[in-house]
């Protein structure tokens, strides 16, 4: 009897022990976490994945949620309020406070790693039988979307980490630091990813559902505006003439593609910014209907109107007749109606004092004055301005997209490429000259030297593309910030008699621009304090 | 067979037998090894050899018994220590070796069981007895011994006091030996008080044994149930028992423990009824981690609802605290903070029924209260305030003097929310019986009790709801132990725990429990906003500045109520069955314990009427606005619950072979708590232990838990938690003894180990990367025409390399005892690293794109210091003296915690203690505004004024920013703690008294002292004004802009050391025939006080400076000071 007691109990004792080596006791079971095999086990979540990482897209409004504009960075616009790009004018930015900029560090990285996450499991997601094309075309829109952040990376700070894997944080910390890569490298790594993207993805789609997403027409702009910037000075300082030879190649390849696939120049220069779909736009970023207009619009028509353009950018459209700068006696410029006869794409891109504004004239020195200790230009935005916008009822919003990349932008990555690698050849004028005669204007005069046809081709770009987040970069490649953005800017006052108007141009800032560091951005120094004495090899900007 | 049975001879006149404690060993051991017996008589044939020569009689006895296996029992007869003999011997049985050694003395053996116990010959003449027989059985008197926790004693000695039997208990206590109605039996056993007690025509006869205080020989509960000598224990492990407890009249059982024990840290930051309980540390905190409080350990486990503090006192029977690796290491992954273990009562074997009644009744005072200026005098600082702002002042001169008359108290009301609102004190009632007992079958210990706290609010019991606000608990105990069979014995407890509180619906509509609503507005009410009622009885209104603009009395009156119920259950059954069969002091334990927790509560709450009354100065028309409308009750509900159930399933080992002693314990356990609103929590793991020791002097212990949290990674979840520990008892050595006279004992133990602590963070699964959905009407936009999409991304990055703190722990003790143990004291020294603590890291580079950081393991922290414990225990004539002191430092230092290269090395945390924060470091006061001019700008403030804080320039910019901050204190938490207690019991009367201080915590008074609704005497005596520029401390008044003031400083920093009179009671205990004859063993009343007296270093006399006030603006519910009589009856 008490043998078998034992015995029962020895049994029970065996049981008790064969069931605490149940390793998955522990196990956290099925609950409402959402882990990552739920996420990459169906294509649909997969697919989800992929368009969240497509939030971390530049927009109009800096980062995407800083009601700030780049263009008030440059020689473009001026901020009226006291803060975001005001000092990237007054030159007080460094490593500690470059905002807004600064968050582009961080920001590009997230998406990467959204990137990366997907990439590390791809293997995961079931294809789709019935729609083979599904899920390379999701891999495809990944590898785009990389290789784009880089090349913004690359764009603003030239060499950086360069990480293909989600990196745990938590891992060692050898596996943490990471050096800045070189242009080679950056390139490398980016045409590499843009190879891979090629072959999974169309130049167009066709189902008008998936308008938005990267296609193959996408990574050739990449590869075209990135390679425009690895041949620009800034960044070729030897000036190696291959980098504009292969820089001219692969835009004529993206232009001869994109207009192959439809991606032709909108005829009316304003839609492009307007329409919702128009077939000039290789890849764009939703915006929505409203938030442009608040920040952008006039204060007499119930907006805050941040940005102004400067005087120094309104003078730079050429007149419309002849196609000659206002500076220049023949071009017909009267300095009493300076308004007159300009290039259209002025009337499409600024809202100058005293023109038409939905149903009231614009008035600078009135109602549109901004409240005291704001200095504005005098001038609005027009570019993407909708006028059917109510923002004092709220109504009359209509949805927008703002440009990431379209073809005319292909027309003049190839001049300014073939026209540095060969010297401004017939190709050259005929890109030109199709951006030009499109928005109205005349040709360019013939036999321009090489020289003259870069200032050509720069001018042309910073009127065609103007508030497109592309001058501020652009005069740091071509190494003329140091010019343009130094130095004095303009604003407009203007006086009514009865029978005359007159103009005056007071200075409206002084600008600062030390070319011995503001070329590139600083590491964020918060960043450059994380990694000092653990990795030596991640150093700080040139000058910084 | 039922149990050994021998009679041992009495040997001298003198009443005591004093076996050694070998004896006592072995005789345990016999009963362990009774089940096989087969050949105990051929035991004497068995072959010896043995060689001696001159050697004292005891060692070549003992060679015997090492040598040769044979087990030889000899009693502490002088012959075995001077007797020498010589003897050599080869494969001779061992009854002609015991017949050739014994023979010149007058000594005889006989076998029992497996042993030979030697004694000494019959000496008495006149009984004649001869040795093996026994003489007139007529009763046989039988019983069990128990020790104080109630567990068997084996081997405990019992003799019929003037006859020669004797008799030990076997392995289960029980005990059976020949008397006569009129005999005494004797009871002794070492380490415990001898028993005498009559027989009385009795046939049985339970007893429980009383540990011996003035010897090192109390039973220590270490982890598991197991039960452990204290001589031998080798970790750090400090025991305060029920009688210290029931000294302190508290209603939560944590507040008796201040002052106790060495090494711990109690806190109390509140008196409110039913949530007063202090927070308790162990040697400090190691951590700056999530969870710094240590393991809740009760019966040996860890429970789910861990509110030790709720257990009624009297079910309590002693409170350990582990503190070193070697005691916590059987906890492993949870013990890097130490253990509370809380041991509760069982019955005695006593035979009769103990019935005990316990009732109390108490009165709680808050020991302080904040005190304010009237409104004259805040109205005078408001308008200096405006004055030094350069902004006209708020009251007219005119309105001063109605203010200062108090002429027009609803237009200028001057209020003292304070006694408009509490009582002076409120009532406590407790009253607890408890029936225990036992005999050889079993044992119960069966109790419950009653306890009420009443509110200090005033209108707790006068409302129209007709509940009142209180704090209710009933505690239900029943411990009960079984001797099923010989090998067979069970233990079933059962505990309940049912707590009510209820109190007003304030705060309800704030989303604010109701107390802390109503303490918040009354320490910040000004006491010129607003009358209690207005001149037609409505309850009146505040201004609308918040918080003014309740009615604090409505919101209690007027607002409804709730009812929180909270229910705990738990039970235990666990069966030990001892498994001789396999091997001799084997046996296996299985356990399953459960318990049920979770709250009701209920509330229905309503807003009141109330007007704002205004009359016209010049007209004298009166207006009532109503400001808020009664509505009806709403009710509002929820509840919680939690099911907790624990398993294990353990070997024990515990024999001696000759000298050395060999214990071990094995054990696999799991646990598993169902949550009411999450996924259950899950344990499991492997406990050992190992100890050894050579005579008793030498202890050698090895301890482990292997165990696993699911709060970590598979396959990093299970965690080795070893730890080493060994003593030596250098006064058992011969030159110690033979030498050293006032020391009558002294221990060396030393621990070193490792332990974990796996309640990291507040989150779980932080190894689990989560991935969050996005809604479509979130998401990002494609197609023509646009559509929005839905998205999923990685809302947190799993940390797969998340793991366990890890607590390296070393501690080094010394334990003395002198004049015989009247005066023992104890030092330990401990040093303690803790790795592995959740950090956010700070370097972690934000190219990696994580955009949350989940905490990493790379913390580090040390923590050291020491604890000193004397105790004095004698007596002077008729005076039974003790005495305790203790004090406990324990300092600890960031080493690291991930910080980046910072521009300032004054802001790391790095090299500082935990709890500090960044604030600015104040060098006084501008005396003048010349002053201002000199020093460094302040952009805390548009403009300084003279009296505002002056900060150092840490950097010497010329500017005083946040650059300028640098790590300061702002953690109340002492760095030292100590207690001191004496009492003495003289006839009757028996006295004690406790006081209990801290040393080296800071807190800063930043919210408490910058008026922001009330303004306070300190203020008023001590502020700047132009006329006290060069003597003010305090400064000067604001009233729109504090900015450069209301910062963390040093300026607003207090030391909070105190002193407090803890505790003192006075006690008298009825003796004398009448209680005889109405049957009442013990009659004793009491008087006894809880926080009598605080001394303290704090400038203001209002706050008590346990209280954290760390930049809050609301004092909370006072602590209170508790004055106390009672009674306690035994039947």
């Amino acid at each position: 009897m008490e043998n078998k007691t034992i015995i029962y109990l020895l049994a029970f004792c065996c049981i008790g022990a064969a069931a605490s080596c149940k390793k998955d006791y522990l196990n956290k079971v099925a609950s409402d976490n959402v882990q990552v095999e739920e996420v990459f086990s169906t294509i649909t979540n997969a697919e989800k994945f992929v368009n969240n990482i497509y939030t971390s897209l530049p927009s109009w409004d800096y980062s995407n949620g800083n009601s700030y504009t780049i263009s008030s960075g440059t020689d473009e616009g001026k901020q009226i309020w006291a803060n975001g790009f005001q000092i990237f004018n007054t030159g007080s930015w460094n490593p500690s406070s470059f905002f807004p900029i600064s968050i582009d560090w961080f920001n590009y990285y997230e998406g990467i790693r959204e990137c990366n996450t997907f990439l590390k499991y791809y293997d995961l997601i079931p294809a789709d039988p019935s729609h083979p094309a599904w899920k390379p075309r999701l891999k495809g829109e990944v590898f785009t979307l990389r290789a784009y952040f880089y090349s913004h990376l690359f764009k603003e700070w030239g060499t950086i980490p360069l990480l293909s894997t989600p990196v745990s944080p938590y891992g060692s910390e050898s596996d943490l630091y990471y050096p800045r890569s070189s242009y080679e490298d950056v390139i490398k790594f980016v045409n590499s990813d843009l190879d891979s993207a090629a072959g999974a993805l169309p130049f167009a789609y066709s189902d008008v559902t998936l308008l938005g997403r990267a296609t193959k027409m996408v990574g050739l702009a990449i590869k075209s505006r990135m390679l425009l910037y690895y041949a620009s000075p800034l960044f070729n300082p030897q000036n190696d003439p291959t980098r504009w030879q292969t820089a001219a190649s692969v835009a004529k390849e993206a232009l001869d593609d994109a207009l192959a696939n439809g991606y032709v120049l909108n005829s009316n220069y304003a839609n492009v910014f307007l329409d919702y779909n128009n077939q000039e736009v290789i890849w764009n970023r939703p915006m929505g209907s409203g938030a442009i207009d608040q920040v952008m619009v006039s204060l007499g028509n119930g907006g805050w109107g941040n940005s102004g353009p400067i005087q120094e950018f309104v003078d730079a459209y050429e007149m419309a007749a002849t196609g000659l700068p206002i500076t220049n006696p023949a071009s017909g410029f009267n300095p009493k109606r300076p308004y007159v006869g300009r290039d259209p794409r002025f009337y499409a891109t600024v809202l100058y004092p005293l023109e038409w504004w939905t149903w009231r004239k614009i008035d600078a020195q009135g109602v549109d004055k901004p409240t005291a200790g704001q200095t504005a230009s005098g001038y609005f935005w027009r570019k993407y301005m909708s006028v059917s916008t109510d923002l004092y009822y709220g109504r009359g919003y209509v949805p927008r997209k703002w440009v990431l990349f379209r073809t005319g932008e292909l027309y003049l990555n190839y001049a300014e490429a073939q026209n540095e690698a060969l010297g401004p050849d017939a190709t050259v004028y005929s890109a030109v000259n199709a951006i030009r005669n499109r928005a109205g204007m005349p040709n360019l005069p013939a036999g321009l030297s090489q020289a003259d046809m870069r200032s050509a081709i720069q001018h042309e770009r910073r009127i065609e593309m103007a508030f497109e987040s592309q001058r501020f970069w652009d005069v740091r490649r071509w190494k003329i910030a140091e010019v343009v953005d130094n130095g004095p800017v303009h604003s407009v006052l203007y006086s009514i008699n009865a029978t005359d108007t007159t103009y005056t141009y007071p200075v409206l800032q002084t600008r600062v621009f030390d070319a011995s560091k503001h070329y590139f951005m600083p590491i964020p120094q918060s960043e450059m304090d994380k990694m000092a004495g653990k990795n030596p090899d991640f150093k700080q900007t040139t000058g910084w | 067979m039922a149990f050994s049975l021998f009679k041992l001879r009495i040997c001298s006149k003198s009443a005591i037998m004093r076996c050694n404690l070998i004896v006592l060993l072995t005789l345990l051991f016999t009963s362990l090894l009774h089940a096989k017996d087969a050949g105990s008589q051929s035991l004497l044939e068995k072959k010896i050899t043995l060689t001696v020569k001159n050697q004292l009689l005891k060692d070549a006895l003992n060679k015997i018994t090492e040598m040769d296996g044979v087990n030889i029992i000899f009693t502490g007869n002088s012959l075995f220590n001077t007797e020498r003999v010589s003897i050599d011997v080869k494969s001779v049985s061992l009854k002609k070796v015991l017949n050739e050694l014994l023979a010149p003395y007058p000594l005889t053996y006989k076998v029992v069981d497996d042993y030979v116990v030697i004694k000494r010959t019959a000496a008495n003449p006149e009984t004649n007895t001869p040795l093996n027989g026994f003489v007139d059985p007529r009763d046989t008197l039988k019983g069990r011994v128990t020790d104080p926790v109630g567990n068997a004693l084996p081997g405990v000695s019992v003799t019929v006091i003037g006859k020669p039997f004797g008799a030990a208990t076997n392995d289960v206590g029980a005990y059976s030996i020949p008397v006569s109605p009129d005999d005494s039996i004797r009871f002794s056993f070492v380490g415990y008080k001898t028993l005498v007690r009559s027989v009385r025509n009795k046939d049985e006869l339970n007893v429980q044994m009383e540990a011996d205080s003035t010897g090192l020989n109390d039973v220590v509960v270490t982890g598991y149930g197991q039960v452990q000598k204290s001589i031998s224990v080798t970790g750090a492990i400090s025991t305060v028992r029920t009688k210290e407890l029931k000294q302190s009249p508290v209603a939560n059982l944590s507040n008796a423990l201040a002052g106790r024990l060495p090494g711990l840290t109690a806190i109390q930051s509140s008196g409110l009824p039913g949530s007063d309980a202090a927070a308790i540390y162990i040697r400090g905190v190691g951590t700056y981690g999530a969870n710094k409080s240590p393991l809740i350990v009760i019966d040996g486990l860890p429970r789910g609802d861990a509110n030790f503090g709720d257990i009624d006192v009297n079910e309590v029977a002693s409170v350990s605290i582990l503190k070193d690796a070697a005691s916590t290491s059987l906890y492993g992954v949870q013990g890097a903070n130490g253990v509370v273990l809380i041991t509760t009562k069982r019955g005695k074997t006593s035979g009769k029924p103990n019935i005990e009644f316990n009732g109390q009744y108490s009165q709680q005072r808050p020991t302080r209260l904040p005190t304010y200026l009237d409104a004259y005098h805040t109205a005078l600082l408001i308008n200096e305030g405006r004055t030094n702002e350069g902004s006209s002042p708020i009251y007219t001169n005119q309105q001063l003097q109605i203010i200062q008359s108090k002429s027009d108290p609803y237009t200028y009301p001057d209020v003292d929310w304070y006694s408009v609102i509490l009582k002076p004190s409120a009532p406590q009632q407790r009253y607890n019986i408890n029936i225990s007992g036992g005999n050889d079958i079993g044992t119960y210990f069966v109790s419950g009790s009653y306890l009420h706290q009443g509110s200090l609010l005033k209108a707790a019991d006068n409302n129209k709801y007709g509940v009142s606000d209180k704090y209710d608990r009933y505690n239900l105990r029943s411990n009960i132990n079984l001797n099923v069979s010989k090998m067979l014995s069970l233990r079933l407890d059962l505990a309940t725990r049912l707590e009510n509180r209820t109190g007003p619906g304030a705060g309800v509509d704030q989303g604010v429990a109701a107390y802390d609503w109503i303490f918040k507005m009354l320490s910040q009410y000004s006491r010129t906003t607003s009358p209690v009622y207005n001149p037609d009885g409505s309850y009146a209104f505040g201004t609308g500045m918040p918080p003014d603009w309740r009615n604090i009395l409505a919101e209690i009156q007027s607002t409804g109520y709730y009812n929180n119920f909270w229910h705990s259950t738990n039970g235990t059954v666990e069966a030990t069955h001892l498994l001789d069969v396999i091997t001799p002091g084997l046996k296996i334990k299985g356990l399953v314990t459960f318990e049920n927790y979770g709250t009701i509560d209920y509330a229905q709450s309503q807003h009141y009427d109330s007007y704002r009354y205004s009359k016209d100065p010049v007209t004298g028309t009166e207006t009532y606005a109503q400001m808020t409308t009664a509505n009806s009750l709403t009710k509002t509900y929820s509840t919680s619950g939690y099911r907790y159930y624990f398993y294990d399933v353990q070997l024990n080992y515990d024999r001696r072979f000759g000298r050395h002693n060999i214990s071990g314990m094995f054990l696999g356990n799991r646990s598993y708590t169902s949550v009411y609103n999450d996924l259950p929590h899950v344990y499991q793991g492997l406990v050992g232990n190992a100890s050894y020791n050579y005579d008793q002097r030498y202890y050698l212990q090895f301890n482990f838990g292997y165990n696993g949290s699911e709060n970590f990674p598979p396959g990093k979840r299970y965690g080795f938690f070893p730890a080493v520990s060994a003593g030596w008892i250098i006064s058992d050595e011969e030159f110690f003894k033979n030498n050293i006279r006032l020391m009558n004992f002294l221990k060396l133990r030393g621990s070193y180990g490792i332990v974990g602590n796996d309640q990291i963070s507040t989150s779980r699964w932080l190894f689990l990367s989560n991935y969050s959905p996005i809604t479509a009407a979130n998401g990002y936009t494609f197609g023509n025409p646009g559509t929005n999409v839905a998205g999923y991304y990685e809302s947190s990055v799993g940390n797969e390399n998340v793991t366990w703190e890890r607590a390296k722990k070393a501690d080094i003790a010394i334990e003395t005892g002198f004049f015989k143990n009247a005066v023992k004291l104890t030092v330990d020294y401990f040093h303690e690293r803790r790795d592995n603590i959740l950090t956010t890291p700070r370097t972690i580079p934000d190219y990696l794109g994580v955009s949350v950081i989940q905490p990493k393991n790379v913390g580090s922290v040390v923590n050291r210091g020491i604890e000193i414990d004397l105790n004095v225990n004698t007596h002077v004539g008729k005076v039974n003296l003790f005495g305790n002191i203790n004090y406990s430092l324990a300092k600890n230092k960031i080493l690291y915690a991930d910080e980046p290269q910072l521009a300032y090395a004054y802001q790391y945390a790095k090299g500082r203690p935990i709890g500090d924060s960044l604030g600015y470091i104040a060098d006084g006061i501008y005396r003048s505004q010349a002053e201002i001019d000199k020093g460094p700008k302040s952009t805390l403030t548009a403009k300084s004024l003279p009296g505002d804080i002056r900060y150092k320039d840490m950097n010497g910019d010329g500017v005083i920013d946040a650059k300028d901050r640098a790590m300061i204190a702002n953690y109340n938490f002492p760095t030292q703690t100590f207690g001191g207690s004496i009492g003495f019991a003289v006839y009757n009367f028996d006295f004690s008294i406790l006081f209990q201080g801290a040393l080296g915590g800071v807190a800063n008074y930043q919210g408490y002292l910058i008026p922001q609704y009330q303004y306070r005497p300190y203020q008023w005596n001590n502020r700047w004004t132009a006329q006290t520029a060069q003597t003010a401390r305090y400064p000067s008044m604001h009233y729109n802009d504090w900015t450069n003031d209301n910062v963390n400083s040093t300026f607003w920093q207090y030391k909070t050391d105190y002193i407090k009179l803890r505790n003192f009671e006075v006690g008298y205990s009825l003796t004398g025939k009448l209680l005889q004859r109405v049957k009442i063993k013990k009659f004793r009343v009491f008087i006894n006080a809880q926080n009598l007296v605080t001394w303290d270093k704090l400038p203001f006399n209002d706050v008590d400076p346990e209280i954290n006030p760390s930049g809050n603006t609301a004092v909370p519910y006072p602590i209170n000071k508790v004055y106390n009589a009672g009674v306690t009856v035994n039947l």
